[in-house]
């Protein structure tokens, strides 16, 4: 069987593409037969991951954009559409994330967090469904977390965006589904990117943290970019026609689990009626 | 645009696939080249479904409800294909018959006994057997027909609220034990989808309650059933390498019905 690609001359605009999983989505929607519009805040970061995908015969462009800032949006849609003319995907993936005791969480530091999480992702899904309305069709996945299952300590102005990202793919999936634009989100659980290779490497030691992390996991793994570009994928995709305001997670089973597997022996109460 | 994901070399079963969304997803897998079991209790119109998949498909009857024609259906797909990679466990009691359409007060014992039978237990059977064979193989996927009636309770049919809220449940305990051996397991909970049944009572052109058709639908922000080849594209994902790394998930395939509705106030 012929391998039929699955965004086959979509026009896919994805945030946050420089690095990690954004710059996986963008290359794996590529092979897919994607046009992929790469956005990243720093061009140093997302003109080569677009120029590697160009060299290796895919389509993209790249295009400097803080989807915090308004007028750079503007401009991401105003040169997509300029040049394919169309938007038939946007991955809103741009995120921005710290650890910090909420007692020390500055104004600045929750402005910083929502407006790139939650406000950048508000503002490129308003002016790409402008474009969508137009075509009268169109589908955004947006990523968000495991953290909109249970959170993590230190981790409040992220966890609070990422829960408004779910309340807003849900709004916007019953607002426009008549008009023929789906909105799901894709939740990651923990997937190896260089975030994860900082964590490792500034612990005591590696083994003991990823001994950690695998024992919240059924899989006992990290998740790859490429699982969570996948995920992503079948979204975009006319495959999931009848999916909108959907969350999707791609966790290895972490948000299944209560607790970490036993690390005691319960043999002395075993065939004991209680 | 049709998923291209290959099941070459595959095996699946799918219980309760005589008709309706079972039917379409034995199709699709057969369509993308597994090696597929069709089981069901309506013998003739699975061994017509059967004969439709062609060489690579055969019917074997099966009550999900007894556990020993659970163990007697994956030993025949073991024994005809040599492994299971997929066990799509869709085998499901009728959901409401109009004469069960009622409150919980008058809800019958027989019938809700006999939907736990059917979805919960017979779910849990399949299963049990299956994932005794996938172990050894140290591969597989089970895939899990839910509903939404699971997600958001639904008024008039408690058997099957409670059946599918187990189900999920279910999955999710199941892919905790089966994770780290190497087997994922997920569900679906599709919306309303147009099935043979379906179209009796809402879709066809004699529906019986086609008066309620549109009611129904102004409940879906897309305003329409889904279809059953739209529920097996899901599945088709979730057991494909594609979602490698999902597991425990209950993927809601519903056009946005259980996010929110758009009725005029």
């Amino acid at each position: 069987m012929g391998k039929a690609l699955r965004l086959e001359d979509k026009v896919a605009i994805v945030t946050g593409s420089g690095a990690g999983i954004g710059k996986v989505i963008a290359q794996v929607f590529a092979k897919e037969g994607a046009k992929v519009v790469g956005a990243s805040r720093r061009a140093v970061n997302g003109q080569p991951v677009i120029d590697a995908i160009v060299a290796d015969g895919g389509e993209g462009i790249f295009i400097q954009c803080d989807v915090s800032v308004e007028s750079d949006v503007r401009n991401m849609i105003a040169k997509t559409i300029e040049t394919y003319g169309r938007i038939d995907v946007l991955v809103n993936n741009a995120g921005v994330n710290f650890m910090k005791n909420f007692e020390d969480v500055e104004p600045e530091d929750w402005d910083r967090v929502v407006n790139v999480d939650l406000r950048g992702t508000y503002l490129c899904s308003r002016y790409a469904t402008l474009e969508m309305l137009k075509m009268g069709s169109g589908s955004v996945v947006n990523i968000s977390t495991v953290h909109v299952h249970a959170c993590l300590p230190t981790a409040g102005p992220y966890d609070a965006a990422k829960w408004g990202i779910v309340g807003l793919t849900k709004s916007l999936a019953v607002e426009f589904a008549s008009r023929n634009i789906r909105f799901n989100v894709v939740s990651p659980g923990t997937i190896a990117t260089q975030i994860l290779d900082d964590v490792i490497a500034a612990a005591p030691s590696a083994d003991d943290v990823l001994n950690w992390l695998n024992s919240n996991i059924p899989m006992e793994r990290p998740g790859t970019c490429e699982e969570v570009a996948n995920a992503c994928v079948f979204l975009a995709s006319d495959d999931a026609s009848y999916i909108t305001g959907a969350n999707l997670y791609v966790d290895g089973g972490m948000t299944s689990l209560l607790l970490s597997k036993q690390r005691f022996e319960l043999g002395a109460l075993e065939g004991k009626e209680r | 645009m049709s998923c291209d994901i290959s099941f070459e070399g595959k095996v699946a079963v799918v219980t309760g696939s005589a008709q309706g969304i079972g039917k379409a997803i034995a199709s699709a897998y057969a369509k993308h080249g597994a090696r597929i079991v069709i089981s069901d209790v309506q013998c003739d119109k699975g061994k017509a479904v059967a004969n439709e998949l062609g060489a690579g498909a055969f019917f074997h009857a099966c009550d999900v409800s007894k556990p020993d024609q659970a163990l007697s259906l994956v030993n025949a797909a073991v024994e005809q294909f040599g492994r299971l990679d997929v066990l799509v466990n869709n085998a499901a009691r009728n959901p409401a018959k109009p004469e069960e359409r009622v409150t919980v007060d008058e809800y019958p014992e027989d019938i809700f006994a006999n939907v736990i039978d059917v979805d919960v237990n017979g779910t849990f059977y399949c299963s049990k057997t299956a994932a005794r064979q996938m172990i050894k193989q140290g591969s597989g996927s089970i895939i899990n027909i839910a509903s939404i009636a699971g997600v958001v309770a639904l008024r008039l049919q408690i058997a099957h609220v409670t059946a599918k809220a187990a189900i999920i449940r279910m999955t999710e305990a199941m892919a905790l034990e089966l994770g780290p051996r190497g087997i994922r397991v997920n569900a679906i909970s599709p919306g309303s989808t147009v099935t043979e049944h379906t179209r009796e009572i809402f879709y066809g052109e004699d529906a019986r309650f086609k008066e309620f058709r549109e009611r129904l639908l102004s409940f879906v922000p897309q305003g329409r059933p889904g279809e059953a080849g739209e529920i097996a594209q899901a599945a088709l994902f979730l057991s494909s390498d594609l979602a490698a790394y999902i597991n425990g998930h209950n993927l809601v395939v519903d056009g946005g019905w259980s996010c929110g509705h758009i009725r005029d106030f």
